[in-house]
C-alpha cells in the first residue's frame, strides 16, 4: 500500500535549508514547482510552510502546535503542524475478513502571491481566474489500506495516528478537534458490527451506506478515473482494456467477497442486484480450512499454487477411459466431477495433498462463478462483466479460471475483465458517497497513480511501526539487505498475510512457485491533480497512446532494463553529488538505487503489475523515486554549467546564422536543433562524447556532420510551409508551442535560435518545459533565467522576453516603459505539468492547455518527447518532430537506421 | 427379439427357465444402473382388459388386435466401485444370457449388451473377460432424453413436483411435452435441450453434482456411502456451518435487495471465521451444508439455461436427487428463487435410470425394442412394484405390457 504514510520530513527540512542558501529566486521557484502540481511538490506546501509532518511512530503530534486565525474567533483552529496527514477525508468497508480504507489526504492549492510568472502568464494567455478556476484548487491523495478484520485494532490504531477521524476539511476548520460528532462514511457487515468499538475507541460514528450502492460507485470511480483499471487475464496473460467513460454501461459487476453478487450497473446510482451465489470465497476459506488445516486465506490459495487437481476431480477422461467425450465436446482433461474421485478411492482425507485439495476447490468455486456470471451477463444483454471482491487478490490461477469459464460458456462471446483496485469498491464507494468528498467530477487526466516504496505492513516476523518517513524507509531497504534478501519488488500492496499497519515481511513474491502473489496487481497512490488537463491539439484524444514503445513484449522490456541499470550507478552518484555528498545523501542515494532496481525487478517479473507498461511509464518512474528519496534535482549543478557554457558562445552563434540567408538559416537551425540535442545526459552513448570536447566543439562537430538527408526528412516540406516558394510568402503562424528537452547546448544553441527566428517571422512562441527536472531536462523555473541571459546579447530575444514577462520573471529590471516601445511578439514558458523526460498529452497543465489555444504550430524536440513518446501523435495543427537518436537499438527499431540518425518529420495540420 | 418368436424361443432355451430377459447397462462415474425386462410367465396375450391412453392409440392406428408381451421393466443398481457386485448379479440371474444375440453370427458367441455411461468404455473389457460379452456402447445422452422421453410419454405419474414437503404429480401432455431442459445430475451435471426424440443439445453443465456431494462429504464426514451421507444430511443444520445473511447483517434482513436473514450469504463461510476444526463440526450439519450448496447452484443454473433458451419445464434427473425430499426441496426452492415463481422444477421418479432406460429403448436390432420404439409399440404399465417406502431405491419393477405393432 504504497504511501500509507508520506511523510516527508527531511524533504522540508531540506527545502529549508535550500531556502536559506539560495537566492530568493529559488525559493520562488520550489514554490512554482509545488504549484505545479505533481506528487512531490506537495511536500514543501500547505498552510504557509509552517507544516512538518512527524517522523516518528504514528501518533498524534502536538509539537508545534499553534492556534492559527484569530483569537476573536469562537473555535479557532488548532494547527498540528506535524502531524502527517493534514487534511483528510475517509471512509471504511468493514467485510467478513478484511476491512478496506480508502484516505484522501489534500491540499490547499493557495494562488503563490510571489508567483509572478504564472500569474502573468495567465493574464497574457487570457485566462481570466472567474472563468477557470474560481474555487481554490484541491489536489491531494487518494490512499488505500487494508487490514484483516480479526486485527480491527490495528485499524483503528492506525486510524487514530493518522487523525482520520477527525479529518475532513470542515471538521478541521469548523469544529476543530473539539468535535466528538465525527462521522465516517463505512459499508460492509462490519460496519453494523463494529459501530460501538469505533464509537468507544474514536469517538465516531459510523454512518452506515449501503453496500451494493458503494460497490457499484466504487466500480463506477474507478472505470472512469482510472485509466489502466480493467484487464483481461487469459492463461497468465495480462491485457489492459481501455474503457471509454462515456460508453461505459450497463455491465454487470460481480463481487466476490464470502458470497458472490452480481449486480446490473446502468449508471451512476442506476443498479440493480440481479443475481448472486452463495459459493464464493466464503466457501473457499471455509471448505479450505476444514480440509487443508490451513490458517489463512492466502495460505490456501499459495497452496493451491502447487496442486494437481486431477487427483481428486473427476475428469472426463477418468469417465470415458482416458477419451474425450467429443461429442459434446469436452476434452478428456475436462472436470466432470469436482471432488469426484474422492468417491471411489479408499483414501481417507489424509491421503489427500492439501494442495490439490486447495486447486480443486479453486476450480471448482471460480469456474461456478464464471459460469453463472455468463449465464447472468446473457439474461441481460451485458457484454461486459467486471469481476471484483477480496476473493480473486491478483491471483492469476483464479483469475485465468474464471476467464476461461466465460470464453468457454460463451464460446469466446464474452471476456471476463477484473479490475486492478478489486478490494477496494466498496471503500471507495463509501468514500465518494460523502458529500464532501471533493472528487466530483473527476476526470481520467486529473490522476496520476504513483507507486512509492516502503509501505507498511505486519503479519511477517518482523513487528515495528509503520514506515512514516524517509528514514524509515531507508531502514526497511536495508532491513533487507542486512536479511541478504534480494528485493523483486516493491511490497506489494497487500502481501499474503498481513494488514496495513507495521512490520515487514520478507515479500513472498519470489520464485516461480509462487506467481500468484507475484502477479499481484500493485495499488498505488492516486494524486489528484485538478490542474491537470487533456492537451487540446490532439487529432483524437481517445485514440491517442503516448507510448511509442511497447514494453509488454519481453525483448523490449529487457532491453530498456538493461539500460536503466546500467545507467544506475552513474544516476546514483550524480544525485548524491547533488545533494552535498553528504552521508545523508549516500544513504539516500543507495535507498534509492535499491528501490528502483527492485521497481524494475517487479516490472520483469510481471510488466503489467502498475498498469499498462511503456517507456515512458518506466522513465517517469525513475523520476517519481528519486523524488521519493528526496533527490530533488540529481542533475542541477550539471545543468547550471552547461547553460553557462552554452550561453557564453550563444552571441557568436547568432551572429554566425544573422550572416546567412533566410533559407540557409532554417536549415543550419534545424540542423542545430539536431546538433544540440547530442547533448543528453540521458544517453549513455552521450554521456561518453562529454569527455572528449567542450561543448561548443562537440556542437560544431555534430552539426557539421548533418548530412541530408536525414534517416527522417520533411525539411522541405518544413521550410515551404515556413518561407513559401518562390516570392508567395505564406502568413507567419499564430503562435508555435516548442517542447524542449535538455539544458545546456540543447536549450541554449538549439532551440532558442530556432525559437528566436520564429520570432523574427512573427510568431508567438511559447517554450515548454518540464515542471519538474527529469534527469537534465530543462524546466520551466529555469527557463526565464536562461532565456534573461540570452537576451543580453539579443534584441530579439529581449523585446519578445519582455514583451512575455520573462524578464520580470527572471527578476531582471527592465527599463520603465520598455514594455510599450516593444512591439515584439511574445516569447513565454509554461510548464508543461510533468516530471518526465518524456510527455503524456492526456495529462498536461491547464497552462500549457490554455497556452495551446491560439497555436498553430507544434514543435516537439528531443527523443524523450518526439520519439519515446509521440512519435505517432497526431495534431490539429502543423507539428513538427525534432530529434537524434541516442541508441542504436530504437534507431534499428523505429527507422532501421543507425546511433545519431536525425528525425525532421513534419505533419501539416489534420 | 420379435416378439412371435419370443415364446419358441425362450421355451427353446432352457437356460431361461421360460423367462425372458433384455438387459441394459448404464455404468457412471459413481453408480452402475442396470434395467432389464422380465416376461411373465403366460407370455403375451392378446389383450383388451385395460385400456391405457397408449393402447387406445395404437389401437387407433389398426383394428387387429396386438401382440402384447407382459411382463416387468426392473430397475437394478451398484455402485461402480463395486463393479463386481454387477457383475455377480448378472450372472447370478443370468441376464447376459437373455441379452440380444447377434444372430448373423452363427455360433452364439457374441452376446450384446447395450451400455452407456463412461463405465461402458471403461470397463468393457472386463465384461468380456468375465461375462463373455460384448458392452455395445450408446451415447450417453442419446440414453439419457430416450429414457426420459419414454418415461415421460409412458409411465402414468412420473413427472412431480417438490415442494414444501409437499409431492404433487403432473400431467404431461404427450402431444406438449416439448422442448424441455433435462437436467441430469449424476457425478457431473449435464443440462440438456431436449426438442424432440433424438432432436436434443447438451447446453450446459456444471462439474458440481453428484461426485462432488459424495466427494468432499467423504473428506467431510468419513461416511461410507452416498445413502449415509445424504441420511446424514436430513438430520443436520446446515446454519452452523454457512454464512447467512443475518451473520452479517447482525440478524436483519437485507431487504433492499430481497434477501431474506436466513438466505445464506456464502456456503461454509462461517468455517472460517473461529476456531474450529474439521472434528467440531457436526458431520450432520456438514452434509447439510454441502447438500444444499450442491442442490441449489445446480437449481440456479439450471434456471438460467432454461430462460436463456426459453424453456418453460425443467426436469430434474440422475442418481444425485434419489428423491431425497431435502434435495428436492432445495432445488425447487432454488428454481423457484431465481425464477421469481414463474419456473418449477420437476422430478422423474426412475430419475437415475434415464440412462438405462435410453439404453434398453435403443436395441434397434433383436429384441423388445421394436415393441418399445415409439411407433412401433407402446407400453402399458400395469402397476408400479415400489419398495416398502415409496421411494425408489434400485429395486423397483414395473408390470407392464408391450404392445407390437
Amino acid at each position: 500500500m504504497a504511501g500509507v504514510v508520506d511523510d516527508k520530513i527531511l524533504g522540508i527540512i531540506d527545502i529549508k535549508d535550500k531556502e536559506t542558501e539560495e537566492n530568493n529566486n529559488s525559493i520562488q521557484n520550489t514554490l512554482v514547482k509545488e504549484e505545479g502540481s505533481q506528487g512531490e511538490k506537495e511536500m514543501a506546501h500547505a498552510a504557509g510552510n509552517s507544516i512538518h509532518r512527524s517522523g516518528s511512530r504514528p501518533q498524534l503530534d502536538v509539537s508545534k502546535a499553534e492556534i492559527q486565525s484569530n483569537v476573536e474567533e469562537k473555535y479557532p483552529t488548532i494547527l498540528l503542524p506535524n502531524q502527517s496527514d493534514d487534511i483528510s477525508h475517509l471512509a471504511l468497508d468493514i467485510g467478513g475478513s478484511l476491512i478496506k480504507l480508502v484516505y484522501f489526504s489534500r491540499r490547499e492549492h493557495h494562488q503563490s502571491a510571489n508567483d509572478k510568472r504564472k500569474k502573468s502568464m495567465k493574464e497574457r494567455l487570457g485566462i481570466s481566474n472567474g472563468n477557470r478556476r474560481s474555487y481554490p484548487i484541491l489536489g491531494g491523495r487518494l490512499h488505500f489500506v487494508k487490514f484483516e478484520t480479526s486485527k480491527i485494532n490495528e485499524c483503528l490504531d492506525f486510524i487514530y495516528s493518522k487523525q482520520l477521524h477527525r479529518g475532513g476539511l470542515e471538521s478541521r476548520y469548523s469544529d476543530g478537534v473539539t468535535n466528538q460528532n465525527a462521522i465516517i462514511k463505512a459499508t460492509g457487515g462490519g460496519a453494523y458490527k463494529f459501530a460501538d468499538l469505533f464509537k468507544e475507541r474514536l469517538g465516531v460514528s459510523l454512518d452506515k451506506e449501503d453496500e451494493m450502492s458503494c460497490l457499484v460507485a466504487g466500480a463506477n470511480f474507478l472505470l472512469k478515473a482510472i485509466r489502466h483499471e480493467a484487464f483481461t487475464h487469459m492463461e497468465g496473460h495480462k491485457e489492459f482494456v481501455q474503457i471509454d467513460p462515456n460508453d461505459m454501461f450497463p455491465f454487470l459487476l460481480v463481487n466476490i467477497g464470502s458470497g458472490v453478487s452480481m449486480i446490473k450497473v446502468d449508471g451512476d446510482g442506476k443498479f440493480e442486484r440481479v443475481s448472486g451465489t452463495n459459493v464464493g470465497g466464503g466457501t473457499y476459506w471455509g471448505l479450505g480450512k476444514l480440509l487443508t488445516k490451513c490458517k489463512s486465506f492466502d495460505e490456501l490459495l499459495e497452496l493451491s499454487q502447487k496442486g494437481d487437481n486431477r487427483t481428486i476431480d473427476m475428469l472426463v477422461g477418468d469417465i470415458y477411459g482416458g477419451m474425450d467425450y467429443n461429442k459434446i465436446g469436452l476434452s478428456a482433461s475436462t472436470i466432470a466431477s469436482s471432488f469426484g474421485k474422492a468417491i471411489s478411492d479408499k483414501k481417507e482425507l489424509e491421503d489427500y495433498r492439501p494442495e490439490d485439495i486447495s486447486l480443486s476447490l479453486l476450480r471448482m468455486i471460480s469456474y461456478n462463478i464464471g459460469q453463472i456470471s455468463y449465464l447472468t451477463a446473457l439474461r441481460f444483454g451485458l457484454k461486459r462483466i467486471f469481476f471484483g471482491g477480496f476473493f480473486i487478490r491478483g491471483h492469476a490461477y483464479t483469475m485465468d479460471t474464471i476467464s476461461f469459464a466465460v470464453q468457454f460458456w460463451s464460446k469466446g462471446a464474452a471476456q471476463a475483465m477484473f479490475l486492478r483496485h478489486e478490494g477496494f469498491l466498496g471503500a471507495l464507494g463509501a468514500f465518494m458517497s460523502s458529500e464532501r468528498h471533493g472528487l466530483d467530477d473527476l476526470m481520467v487526466h486529473q490522476l496520476v497513480e504513483r507507486f512509492p516504496m516502503g509501505a507498511p505492513y505486519t503479519g511477517g516476523k518482523i513487528h515495528g511501526p509503520p514506515l512514516g518517513d524517509l528514514n524509515e524507509k531507508i531502514s526497511w531497504m536495508e532491513k533487507f539487505l542486512q536479511k541478504g534478501t534480494e528485493i523483486t519488488a516493491p511490497v506489494p500492496m497487500i502481501p499474503p498475510g498481513t494488514t496495513g499497519l507495521g512490520g515487514f515481511e520478507v515479500p513472498l513474491s519470489k520464485g516461480s512457485a509462487l506467481r500468484s502473489d507475484a502477479s499481484a496487481l500493485n495499488v498505488g497512490v492516486l494524486h489528484l491533480v485538478p490542474t491537470l488537463e487533456v492537451f487540446p491539439l490532439l487529432a483524437d484524444p481517445k485514440s491517442y497512446e503516448p507510448n511509442t514503445i511497447d514494453l509488454s513484449d519481453h525483448g523490449e522490456l529487457e532491453y530498456w532494463f538493461t539500460i536503466l541499470s546500467e545507467h544506475l550507478p552513474d544516476l546514483v552518484d550524480k544525485a548524491v553529488a547533488s545533494e552535498g555528498g553528504t552521508d545523508d545523501a549516500k544513504r539516500r542515494g543507495d535507498a534509492f538505487a535499491r528501490a528502483f532496481s527492485a521497481h524494475l525487478a517487479r516490472l520483469m517479473q510481471e510488466p503489467a503489475a502498475y498498469g499498462k507498461l511503456g517507456l515512458a511509464n518506466l522513465l517517469e518512474m525513475r523520476e517519481e523515486c528519486l523524488r521519493e528519496f528526496l533527490f530533488v534535482d540529481a542533475y542541477r549543478s550539471i545543468k547550471q554549467r552547461e547553460n553557462e557554457a552554452s550561453l557564453a558562445v550563444l552571441p557568436d552563434l547568432l551572429m554566425e546564422l544573422d550572416s546567412m540567408d533566410e533559407e540557409t538559416r532554417l536549415l543550419t537551425l534545424i540542423e542545430g536543433v539536431l546538433a544540440a540535442n547530442i547533448f543528453d545526459w540521458g544517453s549513455r552513448a552521450c554521456v561518453e562524447l562529454y569527455h572528449k570536447g567542450t561543448i561548443i566543439e562537440i556542437y560544431r562537430m555534430s552539426r557539421n556532420k548533418m548530412r541530408r538527408p536525414w534517416r527522417v526528412d520533411d525539411f522541405d516540406a518544413f521550410k515551404e510551409r515556413m518561407l513559401g516558394t518562390g516570392d508567395k510568402k505564406p502568413p507567419p503562424h499564430r503562435r508555435a508551442l516548442l517542447f524542449v528537452d535538455n539544458s545546456g547546448a540543447d536549450i541554449v544553441l538549439g532551440m532558442l535560435p530556432l525559437a528566436r527566428e520564429l520570432l523574427r517571422l512573427g510568431t508567438e512562441v511559447v517554450l515548454v518545459a518540464n515542471s519538474l527536472p527529469a534527469l537534465n531536462d530543462v524546466t520551466a523555473m529555469e527557463l526565464p533565467d536562461i532565456v534573461a541571459e540570452a537576451a543580453k546579447h539579443c534584441d530579439i530575444l529581449r523585446r519578445a522576453a519582455e514583451a512575455g514577462g520573462l524578464l520580470e520573471d527572471a527578476m531582471i529590471n527592465t527599463l520603465d516603459g520598455s514594455k510599450e516601445n516593444s512591439s515584439s511578439v511574445p516569447l513565454m514558458v509554461v510548464e508543461n505539468g510533468c516530471g518526465s523526460p518524456c510527455i503524456d498529452l492526456r495529462q498536461v497543465s491547464s497552462e500549457l492547455a490554455a497556452a495551446a489555444k491560439d497555436a498553430d504550430l507544434i514543435i516537439l524536440e528531443g527523443m524523450g518527447r518526439a520519439l519515446h513518446t509521440n512519435l505517432n501523435a497526431r495534431f490539429q495543427c502543423d507539428a513538427l518532430k525534432l530529434a537524434m537518436v541516442k541508441n542504436q537499438r530504437l534507431a534499428e527499431k523505429l527507422m532501421k537506421g543507425n546511433i545519431y540518425d536525425c528525425i525532421c518529420k513534419y505533419e501539416p495540420a489534420i | 427379439m420379435d416378439p412371435k418368436k419370443i415364446e419358441t424361443e425362450g421355451n427353446s432355451d432352457p437356460n431361461q427357465s421360460g423367462r425372458v430377459y433384455h438387459l441394459a447397462l448404464d455404468i457412471g462415474g459413481s453408480l452402475a444402473k442396470l434395467v432389464y425386462f422380465t416376461k411373465k410367465d403366460d407370455g403375451y396375450v392378446h389383450g383388451e382388459e385395460r385400456i391405457s391412453p397408449q393402447e387406445a392409440l395404437a389401437k387407433s392406428k389398426g383394428s387387429r388386435s396386438y401382440p402384447v408381451v407382459k411382463g416387468r421393466l426392473n430397475f437394478m443398481r451398484f455402485e461402480t466401485s463395486k463393479i463386481n457386485d454387477l457383475l455377480e448379479f448378472i450372472k447370478s440371474e443370468k441376464l447376459h444370457l437373455g441379452g440380444s444375440r447377434q444372430q448373423d453370427v452363427p455360433g452364439n458367441q457374441n452376446m450384446f449388451i447395450k451400455a452407456t455411461g463412461g463405465g461402458a468404455y471403461k470397463y468393457a473389457d472386463l465384461f468380456k473377460e468375465r461375462l463373455g460379452i460384448s458392452l455395445d456402447k450408446e451415447d450417453e445422452m442419446d440414453c439419457l432424453v430416450a429414457g426420459a422421453n419414454f418415461l415421460l410419454k409412458v409411465v402414468p405419474e412420473e413427472a412431480f413436483t417438490y415442494l414444501d414437503e409437499q409431492k404433487q404429480f403432473v400431467q404431461i401432455d404427450h402431444n406438449d411435452l416439448y422442448p424441455y431442459l433435462l437436467v441430469n445430475i449424476g457425478s457431473g451435471v449435464s443440462m440438456i435441450k431436449v426438442e424432440g426424440a433424438g432432436k436434443f443439445e447438451r447446453v450446459s453443465g456444471t462439474s458440481i453434482g453428484g461426485g462432488t456431494f459424495w466427494g468432499l462429504g467423504r473428506l467431510l464426514t468419513k461416511c461410507k456411502s452416498f445413502d449415509e451421507l445424504l441420511e446424514m444430511s436430513y438430520r443436520g443444520n446446515n446454519r452452523v456451518i454457512d454464512m447467512l445473511v443475518g451473520d452479517i447483517y447482525g440478524g436483519t434482513d437485507y431487504s433492499k435487495i430481497g434477501l431474506a436473514s436466513t438466505a445464506i450469504a456464502s456456503s461454509f463461510g462461517k468455517a472460517i471465521s473461529d476456531n474450529k476444526k474439521i472434528e467440531d463440526y457436526n458431520p450432520e450439519d456438514i452434509a447439510r451444508s454441502l447438500l444444499r450448496m450442491i442442490s441449489n447452484n445446480i437449481g440456479q443454473i439450471s434456471y438460467l439455461n432454461a430462460l436463456r433458451f426459453g424453456l418453460k419445464r425443467i426436469f430434474f434427473g440422475g442418481f444425485f436427487i434419489r428423491s431425497h425430499p431435502f434435495t428436492m426441496d432445495t432445488i425447487s426452492v432454488a428454481v423457484n428463487y431465481w425464477s421469481k415463481g414463474e419456473a418449477k422444477a420437476m422430478f422423474l421418479r426412475h430419475e437415475g435410470f434415464l440412462g438405462a432406460v435410453g439404453a434398453f429403448m435403443s436395441s434397434d436390432k433383436h429384441g423388445l425394442e421394436e415393441l418399445l420404439a415409439p411407433g412401433n409399440m407402446s407400453c402399458a404399465v400395469d402397476s408400479r412394484h415400489d419398495s416398502v417406502n415409496g421411494e425408489l431405491n434400485g429395486d423397483e419393477s414395473i408390470e407392464c405390457r408391450l404392445y407390437a405393432s
